[in-house]
């Protein structure tokens, strides 16, 4: 077996779109919000707004997340992804950004996306995405939810990410006084300004995601709705219509090189199914 | 109990950080960062394993490099919680 075939999902990543693809920019308050859409051959059958994660871990996912873009695509369903103001290739300051930015952004998104709501609508949210997806799908946004990695809350999520750049002055060897999560966020809190992985957290982003919490569906929900929790391998986790666990070699957001891609066919074909209605 | 749990801490290592791929050899006392084996992102994967599979918190002042940079320090590490 090559290396090539161990590590990539390759008989669901077209090589090339099956479609040419549209980049382009939205306008909202002023700033530009970048872009992608990936149709389908013909009629799609279902549509997937992709709402992803932000700041290191936009950029660490990036290649998986398009070619998830383009496995749906290729699938028959038609996909977009976008970046949040103040990430990625859209414009603003990412010190004036929060959630309460960030759903907005979304918002305008799935309006722009959904057209004429002929192919139903899927708002599939991956890690801090997932949060927004949530909240969204909570306002009667789109016909079905599908969720990769979903924090708890947006507390949960920052918290997270503040233990990632403790781990940064491990691997890094820096030696000399040494911050905990919690001397983080007081400076957060009593309006200081971190740099967190090259992103400069505010108050406000922390106060914003603190009132950001993982919205679930009640039991009267009608549209069908999945949270998938990505595991190590070898971890057994119970599953159910609502909540699935698949084990990955790595997740799709810890990804920081090219190279050395997973193998994420189950994690793909699963989605593929719950959004084009195969499974409930 | 030490044994089986550097054999575990050696399964999971091999299985997410090499992908499986077994004939890239390393001690128990090898240091995980000077080999190339882990940087920040497989840090936190580790630490969410064995807060996971050993029920364990990790606090932030116990994630240093004597604590997890080796198969070795980690099992130390879980004896000492």
């Amino acid at each position: 077996m090559s290396y090539h075939d161990r590590f990539s999902s390759v008989e669901m990543i077209p090589l090339r779109p099956p479609v040419k693809e549209e980049f382009g920019f939205l306008d909202l308050e002023g700033e530009q919000i970048y872009y992608g859409r990936h149709p389908s051959p013909g009629k799609p059958s279902a549509k997937a707004l992709l709402i992803g994660p932000f700041g290191f871990e936009r950029l660490i996912s990036y290649t998986v997340w398009i070619r998830w873009a383009r496995a749906l695509a290729a699938s028959g369903v038609e996909s977009f992804h976008f970046d949040y103001r103040g990430v990625g290739e859209s414009s603003g300051d990412f010190r004036q950004m929060s959630p309460v930015e960030w759903l907005a952004d979304a918002r305008l998104c799935a309006n722009h996306f959904s057209g004429d709501g002929s192919a139903p609508l899927t708002l599939m949210g991956i890690r801090f995405g997932a949060l927004i997806a949530s909240q969204l799908f909570a306002e009667g946004v789109g016909d079905r939810l599908l969720l990769w990695g979903p924090p708890k809350s947006g507390t949960n999520a920052l918290l997270e990410v503040l233990r990632r750049k403790i781990i940064t002055n491990l691997t890094e060897k820096i030696t000399g006084q040494r911050k905990n999560r919690s001397e983080y966020v007081a400076e957060m809190k009593s309006g200081g300004t971190i740099d967190v992985e090259g992103f400069l957290w505010t108050q406000r982003l922390w106060e914003e995601s603190e009132k950001l919490l993982l919205s679930v569906p009640s039991q009267k929900e009608a549209r069908p709705w999945q949270a998938i929790y990505l595991k190590s391998a070898g971890k057994k986790a119970k599953n159910d219509a609502h909540y699935q666990y698949i084990p990955l070699p790595t997740a799709p957001f810890w990804i920081s090189g090219s190279v050395i891609l997973p193998d994420l066919t189950d994690l793909f074909q699963q989605s593929i199914d719950f959004i084009k209605h195969k499974s409930a | 109990m030490a044994l089986e749990t550097s054999q575990e801490i050696r399964d999971f290592i091999v299985t997410n950080f090499l992908f499986g791929d077994s004939s890239k050899k390393f001690k128990d006392s090898d240091s995980f960062l000077d080999k190339g084996i882990m940087e920040s992102t497989r840090v936190l994967e580790l630490i969410e394993f064995l807060e996971d599979n050993y029920d364990i918190t990790v606090e932030d002042d116990e994630i240093i490099i004597e604590n997890l940079d080796s198969v070795t320090s980690i099992v130390n590490y879980l004896e000492r919680k």
